[in-house]
């Protein structure tokens, strides 16, 4: 299994903060992500664009969306807006 | 007196000693070259401060302005600016606040206010349209800030029989026992950096209120409210200003700071801290925050509103959230909720106050000075704070600043300051570009002053972090923009919108890499622009704030002229820093962040200063120390 972890408002608007999932790239990952966004909440605005707009950490490492995954891989989906 | 509109036409001087009120001139010239705010300030300074002046000598000023913008309506526009010499650094320092003052200046009919001398007793000062009325402080001094400006408003009201509509600024304990990185604090918010709340209790001023009902005059009104309604849209749609601000404030850089290794921790150790998440701005919004807040005029609202003790209170920023978790490794949010109240409560700046502790509990780790602060210990932080403001115990001497600590008792090496200002919660050692920032703004290390490239670098943005290229320039002319985005009375967030949404938002399209990729080898082209930077007699739909101008004020205003009064206002402040003998050797950074590689793998995870340094002095046309020459001053007409 994955371990997918979100941030940004991303994970206010969708409430969804983990998510364990047997998965073997991150391209096959965000539309599974998305379906559970549209299971919870069949209206929301949020969209896999909004995904595809984060940083992705896997095991503390940043990489692209062509990356793979494997069992135990933690991965971090962070957006990349800021400003302070 | 003024032939624009937008401004007060007046700016008066107050000496504290003598009562004495005069009007100081303030030119239209000088109007069209400084703009307002803090430019406006640091002219002012250079004109009237010698270098021989010391904080707290009765010499030295206390500068307080608002820009033309202020109460005009325009989105984010009612900041002020406090000008003054700091007692952390010794030189020049500027604090820019969203609270209600610089308003209510306006409407008590002043753009700016400027403080000398020292009173004889605790005083506070009531400005009403024109009029200045001293107030002994009696049992106000003393007083924790929210106690203190709710029993100001009782007494305003009490005077005048019904509820009086005022702005204030007062300091707390903490300023009136000087400690060196007290804080003015107005309503809610804070000028807090870099110890301008100690100047006002040096000279025994506890707080000003001002009221009036005088009107910011708009040259096109018409104009001014279509323009401005543009501008509150763009803000509500940029994915920003828009969207993550409002909805995490800037609490929400917490966790892409840990993702890009730059979240200072363990006093700048390292850049990431495992915890983080227990302390971001995602926990602080799903389990704390109450409502999002906003200063006046602000369609942003960033602000936090958390509830500590049963009170509904201001929640921290990222810099406290990111000093005091991974900062002295305490993965506690509700104890960093109620430090920074306690701290607010106190009137003291929360960045230079956490990192003074992290110092202090890495010098008691070497066995440098023992004092009882333990990184990961929590039980004693609260009765550090309250020695700090009060000067008891080992908090008399945390009360001066990292700086003054490392050298008595050694550990300069990890004393995180530029200047004597400690740094913000951005570990520069992978943004070597905000490394360059922090060393040479003039105010010593401030994220803002120093031009904010971990925007460009880390986040938003990632122009290569580990590259010295290109990044002397940019700081160069990101400086020369932020600067002048505020003297306007402008929040600097507003310039944050000035980046297209589409390249914050997808950070991994084709057209955003290809801008990442580009931006290291923009120096040369910024360099022509800023030459020729008379070449832009326009406006910029990026830049609003141009035309904002030139419908409030009636000014003949241009993007040229803009920049140019930012980096006018650059170089005066950086003037103003020479007679205080500043020069290159005060723009460094400590050994930990120049010399040590964060990742020891990594040689290039360090921050290459003298190399970045020598390039943003040529950019700057400054001398190699990093000094602005007669001739430079002259062609920014700064001397004639």
């Amino acid at each position: 299994m994955v371990s997918v972890k979100l941030f940004g408002t991303f994970r206010l608007d969708s409430g969804i903060k983990e998510l364990e999932l047997d998965i073997s790239s991150i391209k096959k990952l965000l539309p599974l992500i998305m379906d559970e966004v549209k299971r919870r909440d069949p209206e929301t605005e949020l969209t896999i664009k909004d995904l595809k707009g984060c940083i992705f950490s896997l095991n503390g490492k940043q990489v692209g969306i062509n990356a793979k995954l494997k069992d135990g891989d933690v991965l971090y989906l962070v957006p990349a807006v800021a400003g302070g | 007196m003024t032939t624009y509109s937008g401004y007060m036409g007046k700016v008066v001087m107050l000496d504290l000693g003598t009562k004495e009120i005069s009007d100081y001139p303030w030119t239209d010239e000088d109007r069209e070259k400084y703009i307002g705010g803090k430019g406006m300030a640091s002219k002012i300074l250079y004109d009237n401060l010698t270098g021989k002046e010391t904080p707290f000598s009765e010499e030295n000023l206390i500068v307080i302005t608002t820009g033309p913008l202020t109460g005009s309506g325009a989105p984010c526009s009612n900041r002020f600016n406090i000008s003054t010499l700091s007692p952390l650094t010794g030189i020049t320092t500027s604090s820019n606040c969203g609270g209600n003052f610089g308003f209510y200046l306006k409407k008590a009919g002043y753009d700016g206010l400027i403080i000398r001398g020292k009173c004889k007793e605790p005083t506070w000062i009531e400005i009403k349209n024109s009029k200045f009325f001293f107030h002994e402080c009696g049992t106000l001094w003393g007083m924790k800030v929210t106690e203190a400006q709710e029993e100001l408003q009782r007494r305003m009201n009490e005077s005048r029989g019904c509820r009086v509509k005022c702005g204030m600024v007062s300091i707390g304990p903490a300023g009136e026992n000087l400690v060196s990185f007290a804080a003015v604090i107005s309503g809610e918010r804070a000028a807090g950096r870099s110890g301008v709340g100690a100047v006002f209790g040096s000279k025994k001023l506890k707080a000003i209120v001002a009221t009036g009902n005088h009107e910011t005059p708009i040259h096109n009104p018409k104009k001014n409210a279509k323009h401005n309604l543009k501008w509150t849209q763009t803000l509500r749609k940029h994915p920003l200003t828009g969207n993550q601000l409002p909805k995490m404030g800037t609490a929400g850089l917490v966790s892409p700071m840990q993702m890009r290794g730059i979240l200072s921790t363990k006093n700048y150790t390292y850049g990431q801290y495992e915890h983080f998440d227990k302390v971001s701005g995602e926990t602080l919004a799903e389990d704390y925050n109450i409502v999002n807040k906003g200063c006046m005029s602000c369609p942003i609202k960033c602000a936090r509103t958390v509830k500590v003790s049963g009170k509904e209170v201001k929640g921290p920023e990222l810099e406290t959230l990111g000093l005091l978790g991974g900062g002295i490794l305490n993965d506690n949010l509700e104890k960093i909720l109620k430090w920074n109240y306690e701290l607010d409560e106190l009137g003291m700046d929360t960045i230079s106050a956490s990192s003074t502790l992290a110092w202090a509990m890495e010098a008691n780790e070497k066995g440098l000075w023992k004092n009882g602060l333990e990184f990961g210990r929590t039980d004693n932080i609260s009765k550090a704070f309250d020695d700090m403001a009060y000067r008891r115990g080992i908090g008399a001497e945390l009360a001066n600043g990292s700086r003054w600590l490392s050298q008595k008792y050694g550990g300069e090496d990890f004393a995180i300051h530029s200047k004597g200002l400690e740094l913000a919660a951005y570990e520069p050692r992978r943004s070597v570009g905000q490394g360059l920032g922090y060393a040479v703004s003039n105010r010593g290390g401030c994220h803002l002053n120093g031009g904010y490239l971990v925007i460009l670098e880390n986040l938003g943005l990632r122009a290569d972090p580990q590259t010295p290229h290109g990044k002397a320039d940019l700081c160069m002319i990101m400086q020369d923009i932020m600067e002048a985005v505020s003297l306007g009375g402008q929040c600097l967030f507003t310039s944050y919108a000035v980046f297209p949404g589409f390249l914050i938002s997808k950070p991994n399209s084709i057209l955003t890499m290809i801008v990442n990729k580009i931006l290291p080898f923009t120096g040369p082209i910024v360099r022509m622009i800023n030459k020729f930077t008379e070449i832009a007699s326009f406006h910029l739909w990026l830049i609003p704030h141009t035309k904002a101008i030139k419908y409030v004020t009636g000014m003949k205003i241009n993007l040229a002229k803009f920049i140019r009064a930012g980096e006018r206002s650059y170089n005066v402040e950086r003037a103003v820093n020479a007679k205080f003998g500043v020069s290159a050797a005060s723009d460094t950074l400590p050994k930990r962040l120049r010399d040590v590689p964060q990742d020891p793998k990594d040689p290039s995870t360090k921050v290459p200063l003298d190399e970045m340094k020598k390039i943003y002095y040529e950019a700057r046309g400054w001398d190699k120390n990093g000094l602005p020459t007669e001739k430079k001053l002259r062609k920014m007409k700064i001397i004639s």
